[in-house]
């Protein structure tokens, strides 16, 4: 079968829960770096980062509390489906050649100023934003990358001991693309995430890397 | 795989042309959501701080390669809010005030 089925985790408030059951989730549509890969609906790979997106945005308004995730949050879980040849991670090989043609192109076409300015970013959203402003995920339904999340645990500065967190994120260009939806309700999993999250939030220095 | 193939194809016909207006266009919007995304930071430090019960205070400050890097140290001791990023000078003179 020439086809993909990927499982996605998307993160959301409680009050969204119902409507997107019912009519499917709402497309973002911005070009803005926020959406870097593209317009879609954004999927988590892991669980853990739909429990830690949900945190975070609990954290900022100040109401975290183990009850709260499950009273005002909410993860749905996703049965994604399309053609293989139609989904580009662009953390694989193929997804880096990508990138490195993509690359390659624009700081040949810019001027000595911009290439003095070009050289300064190494933030991959930056590319892979132009990459899809340029149509370049046009023929692609699915768009997957990696990021390595480093946690450095406390007074331990050597380097061999970093964690690494790989934390990949989905985008779905339609949702027809996808299958079923329905609300994750494993609680005694979100129970031990939560704790292990907040543990590693208030005890760890965290810093997110684009490798 | 036959997507990736016209992919490469249309690179090496050089059909992905790039204008400067293009990238200068993109690097003008990145330099926004850059700025953007410090304040961003900025009011995640102070937030979460708060949430912590941090004292909000500025316990290290280091400028190197023209980046600041930002510590606060709750009452406990034993957690550091912390980012590196560019910043202006007059922004960073905000955040020791808050």
């Amino acid at each position: 079968m020439n086809e993909e089925t990927l499982i996605g985790y998307h993160a959301t408030k409680k009050k969204n829960e119902k409507n997107i059951l019912k009519n499917g989730f709402k497309i973002s549509n911005s070009n803005s770096f926020h959406h870097w890969l593209g317009n879609g609906i954004y999927f988590w790979k892991d669980t853990y980062y739909a429990v830690e997106w949900n945190i975070i945005d609990l954290e900022k308004n100040g109401i975290l509390t183990q009850k709260n995730i499950f009273n005002k949050y909410t993860i749905l879980e996703a049965i994604i489906k399309t053609e293989k040849d139609k989904v580009i991670n662009l953390s694989s090989p193929k997804g880096t050649i990508m990138f490195e043609r993509f690359k390659e192109n624009v700081i040949n076409s810019a001027n000595t100023e911009q290439k003095e300015r070009l050289r300064e970013i190494n933030d991959d959203i930056f590319w892979v934003n132009f990459m899809s402003q340029k149509g370049l995920f046009n023929k692609y339904n699915i768009i997957i990358a990696n990021y390595n999340k480093i946690i450095k645990k406390e007074n331990n500065n050597k380097t061999t001991d970093f964690i690494k967190y790989e934390q990949t994120q989905i985008c779905v260009k339609s949702n027809d693309l996808i299958e079923s939806v329905s609300i994750y309700n494993d609680k005694k999993e979100i129970k031990e995430l939560y704790k292990i999250i907040k543990d590693n939030r208030r005890n760890q220095k965290v810093k997110e890397v684009a490798v | 795989m036959r997507f990736f193939k016209k992919i490469l194809k249309k690179f090496a016909r050089d059909e992905y042309i790039i204008t400067e207006s293009e990238i200068e266009k993109q690097l003008n919007a990145y330099d926004e959501y850059k700025k953007s995304n410090i304040e961003e930071s900025t009011i995640m430090i102070n937030k979460n701080c708060q949430f912590n019960e941090i004292t909000n205070q500025v316990s290290n400050q280091i400028y190197k390669d023209n980046k600041y890097r930002v510590s606060i140290k709750n009452k406990y001791n034993n957690y550091e809010c912390y980012n590196d990023y560019d910043m202006e000078e007059d922004l960073w003179t905000s955040i020791k005030a808050s």
